[in-house]
């Protein structure tokens, strides 16, 4: 019987559809390439794309073979859910990979008693025919809604492959475009907070009365070293400081930039008319700098952040002693 | 001189922006760290090839890094290869010589890092890119 054999024509055509809408990230345009397609190559004369949306709902997102007024009132159409058509997805409905719910079968208040039929029988208007769209992981992320065959026959199982393959490649599209969005979010996300981290990870703290500390923390870039001198001198001149601690045990890192960097903000603080104790210079640090070739003989150093908050409270006049005494 | 190298194991990180050179020094204090180099030594590798990392992308833009575990006469070692097809430098000995720039470094980076590293071999030709050569053998 000729309906029951593979059409290669439209196998063919399906097919390079399929491998062309992979690489599509636009969900809509997918959909509705796919139900254009249907239309086009398919024996199927009708087609609604529809995407399972986060909420369980179906959303309509492709039509083949419909008119601008009918999309519309799809569209607004309430959205039928996945947990309503949980009938529709039952063993006796299934042709291959497709379920095929015979007109008399269906009613408003369920399903009806089951009916043998036969793949001769007559295509009726109100019969309904879907293919789930799954994803590589099994699940349902959607679902091509086919209707009105130009023959007028019911579909057989070898009749709908061609179709078939051509929703589990709309399937593996959906779930690839959602992915790639998925990840774009991620990215910028990412972007936002290492932006968020380098603001916060230069703060100019106020310790004492003409004293400021600056905690470096991470790595010093050129954009972010020019934001630290920024802050220093603003700080600076704003507290009317007279010393500020750069404390650098949290840098992994010093290489000629930084200490360029460093040496460059010292002198910039000196104009300012303050003075600049770094402190946190580990063992490391210090024999690769010497290596480096980098002079800090200009710079003063302090082997901590409490020896360099007793040498700022020496340069302000300042002494710490006990209540006893 | 690579035929006497024997490469245990090699990776490779593209230097296309400034925060590579961060991905890149990263990468290889891990590596020195699985080879179990000393705390100083790491810092000595990781400092060089922010240097030489630096230098790539602020000279040619990109290149790359090749990261390599060699072995040579019973020794292992850290080979990091810093390989760009920027304008190349002209006058190799005036850019080793200490205190010089070409651009708003300090004038240390070259040199500096090849008092940081054990082996150190600039090749470079105007037009065509540089390529350093380092190695930081493990103590025997």
């Amino acid at each position: 019987m000729n309906h029951s054999i593979i059409d290669y024509k439209e196998l063919r055509a399906l097919i390079s559809v399929g491998t062309s809408i992979i690489q599509e990230t636009n969900l809509e345009t997918i959909c509705q390439r796919v139900a254009e397609a249907v239309v086009k190559y398919s024996k199927f004369q009708r087609s609604v794309v529809s995407i399972l949306e986060p909420d369980g709902t179906l959303r309509r997102v492709g039509f083949g073979g419909l008119t601008d007024e009918q999309i519309t009132k799809l569209k607004q159409m309430k959205r039928s859910t996945m947990e309503e058509k949980k009938n529709i997805f039952s063993d006796k409905f299934r042709v291959g990979q497709s379920y095929y719910i015979p007109h008399d079968q269906v009613s408003l208040e369920g399903l009806k008693s089951e009916k043998e039929y036969s793949p001769n029988h007559e295509w009726h208007p109100d019969d309904f025919l879907f293919i789930p769209l799954y994803s590589i992981g099994g699940e349902i992320v959607g679902m091509v809604s086919i209707d009105d065959p130009v023959d007028g026959r019911r579909p057989t199982e070898e009749g709908l492959l061609p179709l078939e393959m051509l929703a589990n490649q709309t399937a593996a599209s959906i779930e690839n475009s959602r992915n790639t969005k998925k990840l774009q979010e991620m990215l910028v996300k990412l972007r936002e907070q290492q932006k968020v981290v380098m603001e916060l990870s230069t703060p100019v703290i106020r310790i004492w009365e003409r004293i400021l500390v600056l905690p470096l923390i991470g790595t010093v870039d050129s954009s972010r070293a020019m934001q630290i001198m920024e802050n220093i001198l603003i700080r600076i001149s704003e507290t009317e400081s007279a010393v500020v601690i750069i404390d650098i045990t949290g840098v992994p890192i010093i290489d000629t930039l930084v200490a360029s960097h460093l040496i460059k903000t010292v002198a910039a603080v000196k104009l300012l008319g303050a003075d600049t104790i770094i402190t946190g210079i580990n063992p490391e640090v210090a024999q690769t700098l010497v290596h480096l070739g980098v002079d800090l003989k200009e710079i003063t150093t302090k082997a901590n952040l409490s020896k360099g908050i007793e040498a700022a409270l020496d340069i302000t006049g300042l002494t710490v002693t006990s209540k006893d005494s | 001189m690579n035929s006497d190298y024997r490469i245990e194991e090699q990776d490779k990180i593209e230097i296309l922006e400034e925060k590579d050179v961060v991905v890149c020094r990263q990468a290889c204090r891990n590596w020195a760290k699985r080879m179990n180099f000393n705390l100083i030594d790491q810092t000595r590798i990781t400092t060089a090839v922010s240097e030489l990392a630096r230098n790539i992308q602020e000279y040619a833009g990109q290149g790359e890094v090749q990261i390599q575990i060699v072995e040579k006469d019973m020794r292992r070692g850290l080979r990091i290869i810093f390989i760009d097809h920027g304008p190349g430098i002209k006058n190799i000995k005036l850019a080793m010589s200490e205190g010089w720039t070409s651009h708003r470094g300090m004038g240390m980076g070259l040199p500096g890092a090849k008092r940081l590293m054990d082996e150190f071999a600039l090749e470079s030709e105007a037009g065509k890119g540089t390529t350093v050569t380092t190695c930081k053998w493990l103590p025997l």
